[in-house]
């Protein structure tokens, strides 16, 4: 890690999931984090309005999230507090849940709480990451199954994610299509249950054969020429 | 196998129905109540934030703000307005509904009803904000992170909140047919602020909380900041309605108090709208409400203000230097220039110089007391005349005064009413220039001024004393346009008492000199300070030629002594000594000199061409004075006394006429004048000295009266007696005071040569320079040179120029399109 930390930023980072100076609660499912309004207000305005808007969170000083992975909560709650990104600072029982997640799956729910929660720069950090781990792991298994959680999301919410979908595809068109390795074989199947990737993929390789018709044509042309 | 997929816990996204708009629309809907109902305490935001998000994310973002938006413009029509025309009670509808509504109803009653719904409004307002904060915060994912209005053009749901808090309660009516809402609020707020200027106590606060309302919102929806609720709907009316009432206020004012009273008035009134807009309006409007009250109190009452009875001019007459700074103040507030005021000043400044000035001529002018009239004779007509003149002193002093004191009046009034203004400054040197400039004699009365300083004024006076004297003088020196006939009058002046040794201090008068130096230049004091070099090598003359004469040994103790004065003839006005109608020849007839006298005169004349060869010395002896010792047989108690006799030239020659006659041998008249050769005038005069004014009658004359005739005899007074033994024989009417009406005329004439010649040189020399030149630019720029000495009369330079194009120095250009002229070289 990097060796000259902020102290005041060191010091913030302490204070993740301590009791210490703790005047407010964040719960989902059945996970409970004590957490700082000085470190949550001024780095989230959700939190912000949550703590000040005069609901009854305001008063009870708590708040229950409903419908949201308690580890991704929690890592969205760690890149606040620290800024780091990652499950390498989840806690020990955490990981076992977290480590059965294929890395490239990570970063989509990653990117859809920050969407939530209005976190432009981690969303703009998961969706580097996912467009690392994507051209870099595309030849797994897990890179289906992370394509079809991009295409869960909303397209205008998920577009970033959609291009480096469509961009490693691009790449790797003729083996994702016709290869034959476990990769490609759960490929086609995951575009078989999301009509939008079908959709997706057709149009790009319309492109391709304009591309190939173009250079064919070039080609001739200065054949003929010769 | 089986795709290790974690539905379960993540948000359902597009291709799953379970977000159906209606349900979730409803539990907002329902949650937005109770926050309007102020019960947002029991609701959970994250819920709410949630169902919007998930709206949102369905893309029914739209739909979302187009129910929020009905959702408010229902609450707001029904539960806010009823509660706010509730307040409307008649006292209100009879104030916003006609003209006369003021008078209708009690001021209490109108303020109990107008605080009572101003507070009300201002509550529905204030709550309307904090709901749609609430609003806002829940809908956050909508307003903020998606941009949905920008993308819509579409006012944000905050902003389109405000606007139907405008549209629905500000626009709307109190009942059909009746007052929109934002005419109430603005007749309202008007009628507590006419209370408030009446003296009554209202509320500010509630006031200014209403405004901030108004200038909260806008015209429409796109915001314009020129188009604020609080421009548009209140301040032109809040300005109209303040126009009429100081417009009244001020005709009142004019008519019903004192100046003072209307200045002070004026300005409390401004400083109360400022600080009104400070603390209860918006500090938007103060400069205009200023413009507003300046106009009405200041800009179309100045005038007025200025002429009252008790305006300006009282203010100076009585001292009142407060309330004229107050007049000051108020005008410098509108006019940097205080134009009004400046000419109210300049009028009193020039008619009290008016009144000074006639007041020197009546002086002056006054007929000769009593003494005139009772006795025909002709004795007492001259001594008449001598006291007229005394009298043109008496009024050169007085009006030198009193134009100082005017000046010092108002510059004291400058300094303390008017904070040293410069325009002012600038208009009360003009005003005194003017007053004194008006004036006919005033070159000749500041000449007299100092005169009679340097001859008596100065007398028993400390240096600095003596030195505000001389300062007093430069002053209206300084504001004198014709410095060139002072220059005239003051060397005459000078010349008299440095040749009669009337002066009390040379030194003083080198003073005054080098403060005219300073003050109008080199040239003008270089004839005058030629004057006292003359006086110094005369001193070094007679002291030389006494040691001369001590060298060839005459030691004779009845040798006459010399004192002399040699002067440089142009340098010094010696018409000055000269009587009315006496020219030059006449004054310097040859006189007989006894012996003793003829050798010291040509032993001097003999000692100055061994000096100074190729000068001309010329005699002036109607000039000159003598001092003799005379000893009468009876004069102390029947005893002979010895007197040191001091007289003129003239007198002197013919007490010598008589040293070698016995006491009982009569001279006549035309025996003293064969024998010395006085002209008869000055012949005259003398003897009257010497045989009729009772101090020093050394001579007897037959017959006894005051008259010389032709014929009177005249007789040794060995009967003569007198205590004192230093006697100054003073001469009749060898007055030096102010000039007789032919000597002005004379004055007046050379004085119009000189300027005639320095026109000509002024002329010659910027024609010289520019070769050729059109009449009005030859005009205007002699005008120019010669400022510094007098102001020409244009008539005068056109009169020149023709003489000096028949001289053939000019002549004028034929085919030129305006009318010039060219130098002749």
């Amino acid at each position: 890690m990097a060796k000259d930390v902020d102290p005041l930023w060191s010091g913030v980072s302490k204070l993740f999931n301590s009791k210490d100076f703790s005047y407010f609660t964040i719960r989902c499912g059945d996970r409970e984090w004590p957490a700082h309004k000085a470190v949550l207000c001024t780095q989230s305005e959700y939190s912000d309005r949550v703590v000040r808007a005069g609901f009854k969170e305001s008063h009870e000083n708590a708040i229950e999230l409903h419908e949201d992975d308690p580890n991704i909560v929690q890592m969205m709650l760690v890149w606040l507090y620290t800024g780091k990104y990652g499950p390498i600072w989840l806690p020990d029982d955490a990981l076992p849940s977290v480590g059965g997640l294929n890395s490239v799956e990570l970063h989509v729910p990653v990117f859809e709480i920050a969407d939530k929660y209005l976190l432009p720069k981690l969303k703009a950090i998961a969706a580097a990451r996912f467009d690392y781990w994507a051209h870099e792991f595309w030849n797994i298994k897990g890179f289906a199954v992370g394509i079809a959680a991009v295409y869960d999301l909303p397209s205008d919410v998920g577009a970033p994610l959609r291009k480096t979908v469509m961009d490693v595809v691009r790449l790797h068109s003729s083996t994702f299509l016709h290869g034959t390795a476990t990769a490609a074989w759960w490929f086609r199947k995951t575009m078989d249950e999301t009509p939008e990737l079908g959709a997706s993929v057709a149009m790009l390789m319309s492109e391709k054969v304009n591309e190939l018709s173009e250079q064919i044509m070039k080609l001739e042309s200065r054949r003929a020429n010769r | 196998m089986v795709l290790p997929r974690r539905k379960a816990n993540r948000m359902q996204g597009l291709n799953v129905p379970d977000v159906d708009f209606e349900t979730t629309w409803g539990v907002l809907e329902k949650a937005f109540l109770e926050i309007h109902t102020k019960n947002a305490s029991a609701l959970s935001f994250e819920e709410l934030y949630r169902n919007a998000y998930k709206i949102v994310l369905k893309k029914k973002g739209e739909e979302l703000y187009h129910k929020v938006a009905d959702f408010e413009a229902r609450w707001l029509s029904s539960e806010v307005r009823t509660k706010i025309v509730a307040t409307i009670t008649p006292p209100l509808q009879l104030l916003t509904e006609g003209n006369g509504g003021r008078l209708l109803s009690s001021t209490a009653e109108r303020r109990t009803a107008g605080e009572n719904f101003l507070r009300t409004l201002k509550q529905s307002w204030e709550d309307h904000g904090v709901c749609m904060g609430m609003l806002t915060d829940v809908l956050m994912y909508m307003v903020k992170d998606r941009v949905y209005c920008t993308d819509h053009r579409q006012p944000s749901i905050f902003a389109k909140a405000m606007g139907l808090f405008r549209d629905q309660i500000l626009r709307s009516f109190d009942r059909p047919n009746g007052t929109m809402l934002a005419e109430c609020l603005t007749k309202v707020i008007l009628d507590q602020i006419q209370m408030d200027r009446d003296g009554e106590k209202i509320d500010q606060h509630l006031i200014k909380a209403n405004v901030y309302m108004l200038e909260g919102l806008y015209q429409s929806d796109q915001e314009v900041e020129e188009e604020k609720l609080y421009l548009k709907m209140f301040e032109p009316y809040f300005l109209e309605t303040s126009a009429a009432f100081y417009r009244e206020e001020g005709e009142r004012l004019l008519k019903e108090s004192d100046a003072g009273t209307y200045c002070k008035e004026a300005k409390r009134r401004i400083d109360e709208e400022s600080d009104r807009c400070r603390s209860t309006i918006s500090e938007a409007t103060t400069s205009k409400i200023q413009r507003v009250v300046e106009d009405e109190l200041i800009r179309h009452k100045m005038k007025g203000l200025i002429e009252m009875d008790s305006g300006v001019q009282y203010m100076i007459d009585n001292d009142k230097l407060y309330e004229l700074g107050l007049v000051f103040e108020l005008e410098a507030r509108v006019d940097p220039r205080k134009g009004e005021l400046t000419k109210a000043i300049v009028k009193i400044v020039q008619d009290m110089g008016l009144a000074i000035n006639r007041t020197a001529e009546v002086t002056s002018a006054a007929p000769p007391t009593a003494a005139a009239q009772d006795d025909a004779g002709e004795e007492k007509q001259k001594a008449g005349a001598a006291r007229q003149i005394n009298q043109q002193t008496v009024a050169a002093l007085k009006w030198v005064e009193d134009v100082l004191a005017l000046k010092e009046r108002f510059d004291s009034i400058w300094k303390v009413a008017f904070n040293s203004d410069q325009t002012i400054s600038t208009a009360l040197t003009r005003s005194i220039a003017d007053v004194i400039n008006a004036f006919g004699r005033s070159s000749e009365y500041i000449s007299l001024f100092i005169d009679e300083n340097m001859k008596k004024g100065i007398r028993d006076k400390t240096e600095i004393e003596v030195d505000a004297t001389l300062e007093q003088a430069i002053m209206t020196l300084r504001y004198l346009q014709d410095k060139d006939i002072f220059e005239t009058y003051y060397k005459k002046h000078l010349c008299k008492r440095l040749l009669l040794k009337k002066s009390q201090s040379i030194d003083v008068e080198k003073q005054m000199i080098s403060k005219m130096k300073m003050e109008l230049g080199n040239s003008f004091t270089l004839k005058l300070e030629a004057m006292f070099k003359d006086m110094t090598l005369s001193e070094d003359l007679t002291g030389g030629y006494r040691a001369h004469v001590t060298r060839l040994g005459q030691a004779d103790a009845k040798r006459v002594e010399l004192s002399i004065n040699v002067l440089t003839s142009m340098t010094w006005p010696l018409e000055a000594f000269r009587g009315a109608g006496e020219d030059e020849r006449e004054g310097r007839s040859n006189l007989i000199f006894p012996g003793s006298i003829e050798r010291i005169k040509t032993g001097f004349e003999r000692f100055y061409a061994e000096k100074y060869s190729g000068r001309k010395l010329t005699w002036q002896t109607n000039m000159g004075d003598a001092d003799m010792k005379a000893t009468f047989p009876k004069s102390r108690n029947g005893r002979p006394m010895t007197h040191d006799i001091n007289c003129s030239t003239y007198g002197m020659l013919i007490l010598l006429l008589f040293n070698d006659l016995r006491a009982d041998q009569p001279l006549s008249l035309e025996e003293i004048q064969t024998k010395t050769n006085i002209r008869e005038s000055d012949l005259k005069r003398n003897l009257q000295s010497l045989a009729v004014a009772p101090k020093t009658r050394f001579l007897v004359k037959e017959p006894m009266s005051r008259e010389i005739k032709a014929g009177d005899k005249f007789y040794y007074n060995d009967n003569f007696s007198s205590k004192i033994i230093k006697i100054k024989v003073g001469v009749v009417s060898a007055g030096n005071k102010v000039e007789g009406d032919k000597e002005r005329k004379e004055t007046e004439k050379k004085n119009n040569d000189s300027r005639g010649f320095a026109i000509e040189a002024a002329v010659v020399r910027i024609m010289k320079q520019r070769k050729d030149l059109s009449h009005a630019q030859l005009i205007t720029e002699t005008l120019t040179v010669l400022s510094s000495q007098f102001k020409p009369d244009v008539n005068m330079i056109k009169k020149r120029i023709e003489s000096l194009i028949e001289r053939e120095y000019l002549e004028r250009i034929e085919d030129a399109p305006v009318p010039s002229y060219k130098y002749l070289a």
